[in-house]
């Protein structure tokens, strides 16, 4: 039995650089006297010039992928911006044409980049659900046998007959979604598609997913930055690193690996602050400059440890009763909590201090977690101004406790937070 | 283990392989665009389709008044009036469609990088919708066909039931050049700017506002040669009766249509793969 949906063997995609940009004949004679004087392209993009790649380079967006997506399976691309994610789906959904390499296809293919294509501000709801419709593939009698129940879900059923250039914004998004949740094709490919319309909407749309793929059987490439929702809707993940294949396998395994490789040199021993990017709105008076775990080569902690750091930090301005903020977070960012030291760091103008921190970990679970840190004193009329704040200025690595009654914590499954023994009363 | 696999997407395709079977499944998106053109095209207007007529009514107003009168272009022995209106209409669903066809790509660019049909559906389904106002006006045009005839000034003949043809050469020439210029504009933006002055040129290049007899007879052959003239004299003659068929010429119009809409189909389809990246 054949149960492969997709067989990438190999793919590339090489894009010239600067020629991407050149759109007009002059641009393309520009360019051509530019590289005859041995200038710069004038038109080349932004970045594309600099030392890193050279005039005529080829960029590889996408370097030597092979994977199998198997029917049935909801598979997750994740990878940072740039790592290829987009034109990986562009080529399965046959947008653009690889470079070199192979793409085997078994079943119909419906993409939805972006919700809403082919819409026409000029017709009605109705007719727009037919052109949708029709651009990703379906044909007339698939329309209309779902109609009834692409207007039902959209919940716009009172609006149905109106131009869509009298929609809102969330309206004509509704729609569009649920053109896209009832194509009967084999494999579905979305893209970042599911941050669209208000709360309610996005649980009903990620439910329906939900029931796509697992329901429906059918066969799901899904890119997102929203790790939440890929921990919802998909089993397995691919994560792609500057064009290549790095991981191949489970969603929870893929997203963790994919988190290491955003924070490079993630549960260091010390961490540098002075240079990290803070906030343009930050009102700087203190610039924390490290952070070392007292004892440690690697920032792990077990069991009931308290994960204790040394904070170095130089006072642009004399500074009293300030105090340490620490927000923690799971790996997908999240917020787990925060903890606030008491009001009681001073400093002068320009003095080197070296802060002890000593942070309970114990109600955490196991896993690996980012921390933002802040520097902050309470103003007079009760708010909180930050001196200094680095966000995920730190990550640790945490094995667990066994002190709740007695039960090692394995899987993250279980939350981020280990909370106290239910009292019988 | 050799599988079997519904699509297979290398890195090079032959431009010559089309498929056909796909561009035919998707036949109710033409449709679609085509009704999508239709309906656009004339919501919010108060006179909706009664627009698809005036514009080649003022034009061949405009013809007879400059050309036929202060000018004193010779239109044989059919009145000025018709004579424009009847070559006016079958030039106007040239150029009309030759302009949708070649700036469909670039007009749906937010279309073609975000999801994928045929490519194809495009520029065929442009070159039909303006068939629609093309019906429209030759209804409009026979209405006068039928008066002039009546009063006997005009001759129609036999090649009266070659219409379809005329019409079908047209759309194929149009058809082909516009696919030709469409692949183009892609990538060069400039063509966009140069197509509506070159399908003027192209308009005083066919014999629209003359007829084959009035050029002088050592400029008729190249005259010819371009692969519209024959059909618009044809189309006259048809109708009108002036003129006559050029069998020989219209044959060799018949055979450069074909090789410009082959050319055309490839190019096309060659550039086809890579229109979202050069868009």
């Amino acid at each position: 039995m054949n149960d492969i949906a997709i067989k990438i063997e190999n793919i590339s995609k090489e894009y010239r650089l600067g020629v991407i940009g050149a759109r007009t004949l002059k641009d393309e004679l520009q360019a051509m006297s530019a590289k005859f004087r041995g200038n710069e392209n004038p038109n080349s993009k932004i970045g594309t010039g600099c030392s890193e790649f050279k005039k005529g380079d080829f960029f590889k967006a996408l370097d030597d992928v092979s994977f199998e997506v198997k029917k049935g399976d909801a598979v997750a691309i994740i990878g940072a911006n740039g790592a290829g994610k987009s034109t990986l789906l562009k080529l399965i959904s046959r947008i653009t044409a690889p470079s070199a390499g192979k793409i085997c296809i078994n079943g119909k293919v419906s993409s939805m980049l972006e919700v809403g294509t082919g819409f026409h501000r000029e017709l009605t709801g109705r007719e727009n659900i037919y052109m949708n419709g029709a651009i990703l593939g379906m044909s007339r009698s698939d329309i209309n046998r779902r109609l009834d129940e692409i207007i039902e879900f959209s919940g716009i059923s009172q609006f149905i007959d109106t131009p869509v250039k009298r929609y809102s914004s969330g309206m004509f998004v509704r729609l569009a979604f649920s053109v896209a949740a009832h194509l009967n094709s084999d494999i579905l490919i979305l893209d970042e598609i599911l941050s669209v319309g208000d709360e309610s909407f996005k649980q009903s749309s990620l439910g329906k997913m939900d029931e796509i793929s697992k329901s429906q059987g059918k066969t799901i490439l899904y890119v997102s930055h929203n790790m939440s929702t890929v921990r919802r809707l998909c089993s397995k993940a691919i994560v792609l690193d500057k064009g290549r294949l790095i991981f191949d396998g489970r969603a929870s395994d893929g997203i963790e690996q994919y988190m290491s490789v955003c924070a490079s040199d993630s549960c260091a021993s010390s961490v540098e602050l002075e240079n990290n990017i803070r906030s343009k709105y930050l009102a700087q008076r203190a610039v924390m400059q490290k952070i070392e775990f007292e004892g440690k080569n690697a920032a792990k902690f077990s069991n009931d440890e308290k994960c204790i750091v040394a904070l170095k930090w130089r006072a642009l301005e004399n500074i009293e009763n300030a105090m340490v903020r620490i927000v923690i977070k799971t790996a997908d960012r999240n917020p787990v909590g925060m903890s606030i030291s008491d009001c009681a760091i001073h400093s002068r103008k320009d003095e080197q201090n070296t802060t002890r921190l000593a942070l309970d970990i114990s109600h955490l679970c196991q896993g690996k977690f980012f921390c933002d840190i802040s520097i902050s004193q309470k103003t007079s009329n009760g708010k909180i101004d930050n001196l200094d704040r680095v966000e995920n200025a730190f990550s640790f690595e945490y094995s667990g406790s066994t002190q709740a009654s007695g039960i090692l914590w394995q899987s993250s499954a279980w939350g981020s937070n280990v909370f106290d023994k239910i009292e019988i009363l | 283990m050799q599988q079997k696999y519904d699509t297979v997407i290398t890195a090079k395709q032959s431009p010559l392989k089309i498929n056909f079977k796909e561009l035919i499944a998707y036949k109710y998106l033409i449709f679609l665009f085509v009704k999508r053109d239709f309906i656009a095209k004339y919501k919010q207007t108060v006179l909706g389709p009664l627009w698809a007529v005036i514009q080649p009514f003022l034009t061949t107003v405009v013809f007879t008044a400059v050309f036929g009168n202060l000018a004193g272009f010779s239109t044989g022995d059919v009145p000025a009036f018709v004579f424009y209106l009847c070559s006016n209409v079958l030039w106007h669903y040239f150029s009309a469609s030759l302009n949708a066809c070649s700036t469909v790509l670039v007009s749906h660019s937010h279309m073609l990088t975000k999801v994928y049909f045929p490519r194809l559906v495009l520029p065929i389904s442009s070159v039909i919708s303006k068939l629609i106002s093309f019906a429209i006006q030759l209804c409009f045009f026979l209405v006068f066909f039928g008066i002039y005839a009546a009063k006997g000034q005009i001759e129609p003949n036999i090649f009266i039931i070659l219409t379809p043809l005329f019409v079908l050469h047209t759309m194929l020439l149009s058809l082909g050049v516009g696919m030709l210029i469409s692949a183009c504009t892609i990538k060069y933006r400039d063509l966009t700017m140069l197509i509506s002055f070159a399908i003027q040129l192209w308009m005083y290049a066919s014999p629209v506002i003359y007829t084959y007899e009035s050029v002088p007879e050592k400029w008729q052959t190249l005259m010819m040669l371009n692969p519209l003239a024959p059909v618009i004299e044809a189309f006259r003659y048809a109708f009108l009766g002036c003129g006559n068929f050029y069998a020989g010429f219209y044959i060799q119009s018949c055979i450069t249509t074909a090789v410009i809409f082959l050319i055309g189909l490839i190019v096309f389809n060659k550039a086809e793969k890579n229109f979202a990246d050069t868009v």
